[in-house]
């Protein structure tokens, strides 16, 4: 025993043990620290989020109002399923069936006005046929008190033979930019917008789309009828009130993933509608000219490291949201990690605008949930009742009020 | 956390430690019938330079509070969770042992997030006996492991405690450690922010299988 300690002891052993010891307490002092939030800080103020039956692990991607059916209910894209759930407390989602062997890709609205309700009268989805390597456009219809999808056949019409690469739509119009022809580079090719109104009426095509574009990203559009298409590196502008055509801006800025308007009681006396685009770098643009041209805000209030998607104005509080992904692309330098969503801020005044970020203190119940940390793709508000949704890169849809008080978010 | 998933950890847990501390104790019986003429034997431990001794201690860790925060004290806001290290000391004298120690806990959120940390700490005891029993005091320093949901965080951490030892033999005792973990967790901002400055407080209470060499 005393040989084994002897040995034990021997200084070499003793000088060795101490650089180690004064390397971790380096590291310990260092803080070596990996995170945006404080670990102990962020699990006490974790409160239990409330679920409903949603597949919570998948993405969200569109999200729609409707009362097709005879009741109000909500209809999302998750993953590769599209559910529905009556807009009552306590009511569970379902499946809607898709044709068979389909895979929905877009989901949109349409009303016949293009007023503020939000209970949209017509919905539509793109569903993808891989056997046969194409898309179909099919409307939500109510059949015998269960919904079911009804595929629109209109060979009449340009898109019916193309590859639908987004579908939005903007209160009274459905806006689509189809490829058709081949591959790019191919003769025939063409890439273009099409647009049709409630009952598939006044189809017409809107304009040509880039053909190195991949498809329309967001859409909005002020109470005007001006209104902004986001591509990845084009933007077409127009007024759909009073023509049939929108036209591509010179002012695109690239990497666009989200746009929407403010909305008229934030504008200074006499100033123009006014758009917000979000970029993948972390960057706010505002346009005041219906998106002709865009202005980058007064003051550092971009977030360099982020990467910005959806955005929404939360008309109640009378600040903006705005979802992070990650994102690791050539479209930008680096790679970026999401963080939930920012709470933007600014005033009336005209262009340029300022903004202030925050993402610390949202509400208790929002630090410590799931949704913190989570990619968020696109809002979703519906100022009626004051209900914003949050569709998740793989955390599923997440719903709350938008209360003074903050946000109580449930996890769908 | 509803408190029927509460209570299977709980029991998860338990069942883990039983299967883990009985075989220990069935080997010793085992072995028991290999000298089983052997008068009983009676000893008082003595320890001299360099003797040296492990233990395994697996149990419970009973989250307290943190504090530092804007609020002040608050609860830490974890279930109760699993803890263990392994410990190895060397006597400089008959009282006095210093060595170091390796350990784990886990424990839950409200959300089912799980907070893992992992101390690496050096360690001074303090030997007090009566025969059959000894009383280890201990107060061990390191840093300290923490890992939730994508966050990681290398801290300083404190750890005093004290035990109750039952001595069987004289390479083997049984008993129980009661441990206290001070994590300070300090942020300098910007991300994350200076608030989230915290001072972390559990009270760990394990049972112990001690090997003397």
């Amino acid at each position: 025993m005393k040989t084994l300690s002897a040995f034990l002891f021997q200084n070499t052993r003793i000088h060795a043990a101490a650089r180690v010891a004064v390397v971790v307490m380096l590291l310990a002092i260092t803080g070596c620290t990996r995170g945006s939030q404080g670990i102990f800080a962020t699990i006490e103020v974790e409160e239990e989020t409330k679920t409903s039956n949603l597949v919570d692990n998948t993405s969200a991607t569109a999200l729609v109002r409707t009362d097709i059916g005879g009741d109000e209910r909500f209809v999302v894209q998750a993953g590769t399923k599209i559910f529905t759930r009556k807009d009552d407390v306590g009511s569970e989602w379902s499946a809607i069936s898709a044709p068979s062997g389909y895979i929905p890709t877009f989901l949109a609205e349409i009303n016949s006005t293009p007023s503020t309700d939000d209970v949209a009268e017509e919905v539509y989805a793109v569903f993808f046929d891989s056997d046969g390597n194409r898309d179909y456009l099919y409307e939500l219809t109510d059949s015998s008190g269960s919904l079911s999808w009804s595929r629109i056949n209109d060979t009449s019409w340009d898109p019916e033979d193309g590859r639908i690469r987004g579908l939005e739509g903007v209160t009274d119009r459905i806006v689509m930019s189809v490829d058709s022809g081949g591959q790019q580079g191919d003769d025939g090719y063409s890439h273009r917008l099409y647009g049709f109104e409630v009952g598939l009426t006044n189809k017409v095509e809107l304009g040509d789309f880039d053909a190195d574009d991949r498809g329309i990203r967001d859409v909005a559009t002020t109470g005007d009828g001006d209104t902004v298409v986001i591509g990845d590196t084009v933007h077409y502008t127009g007024n759909l009130s009073v023509s049939d055509s929108l036209s591509q801006s010179t002012g695109a800025i690239e990497n666009g993933r989200g746009v929407t308007a403010f909305p008229s009681s934030l504008e200074s006396e006499g100033a123009a509608d006014t758009f917000l685009l979000v970029t993948l770098d972390g960057k706010l643009y505002t346009s005041t000219d219906g998106g002709m041209t865009w202005i980058e805000p007064d003051g550092d209030s971009s977030i360099p490291d982020r990467s910005f998607s959806g955005v929404a104005w939360v008309d109640h509080r009378k600040l903006l949201v705005v979802g992070t992904i990650s994102y690791q692309g050539t479209d930008i330098d680096g790679t970026t990690s999401a963080r939930g969503y920012y709470e933007v801020t600014t005033s009336p005044g005209g262009a340029p605008y300022a903004f202030d970020f925050s993402n610390d203190d949202i509400s208790d119940n929002y630090d410590g949930s799931e949704l913190a940390t989570s990619g968020i793709a696109r809002f979703v508000y519906y100022s009626s009742d004051n209900t914003l949704f949050a569709l998740s890169h793989g955390k599923g849809l997440w719903r709350t009020a938008y209360e003074p008080s903050g946000p109580e978010w449930f996890w769908e | 956390m509803t408190p029927k998933s509460n209570f299977f950890r709980v029991v998860c847990t338990t069942v883990l430690l039983i299967g883990i501390v009985v075989p220990v104790f069935s080997q010793e019986e085992e072995s028991v019938p290999e000298t089983p003429d052997q008068p009983e034997e009676e000893f008082i431990p003595t320890y001299a330079l360099g003797d040296q001794l492990l233990s395994l201690n697996l149990g419970m860790l009973f989250p307290l509070f943190y504090s530092g925060g804007a609020d002040g004290i608050e609860d830490a806001n974890l279930t109760l969770g699993g803890t263990g290290h392994l410990m190895w000391s060397s006597f400089l004298n008959n009282n006095l042992a210093v060595g170091g120690e390796f350990g784990g806990m886990f424990a839950f959120t409200p959300n089912r997030n799980t907070l893992f940390m992992i101390p690496l700490a050096a360690r001074v005891s303090y030997f007090l006996r009566s025969y059959p029993f000894e009383f280890p005091l201990t107060l061990a320093a390191g840093i300290n492991f923490s890992r939730f949901r994508e966050n990681f965080k290398v801290d300083p951490i404190v750890i005093p405690g004290a035990g109750f030892y039952w001595n069987y033999n004289t390479e083997w005792a049984f008993g129980v450690d009661v441990r206290y973990w001070w994590i300070p967790q300090w942020y300098s901002g910007p991300e994350p922010p200076s608030e989230d400055t915290r001072y972390g407080n559990f009270l760990g209470t394990t049972l112990s299988v001690l090997y003397r060499f």
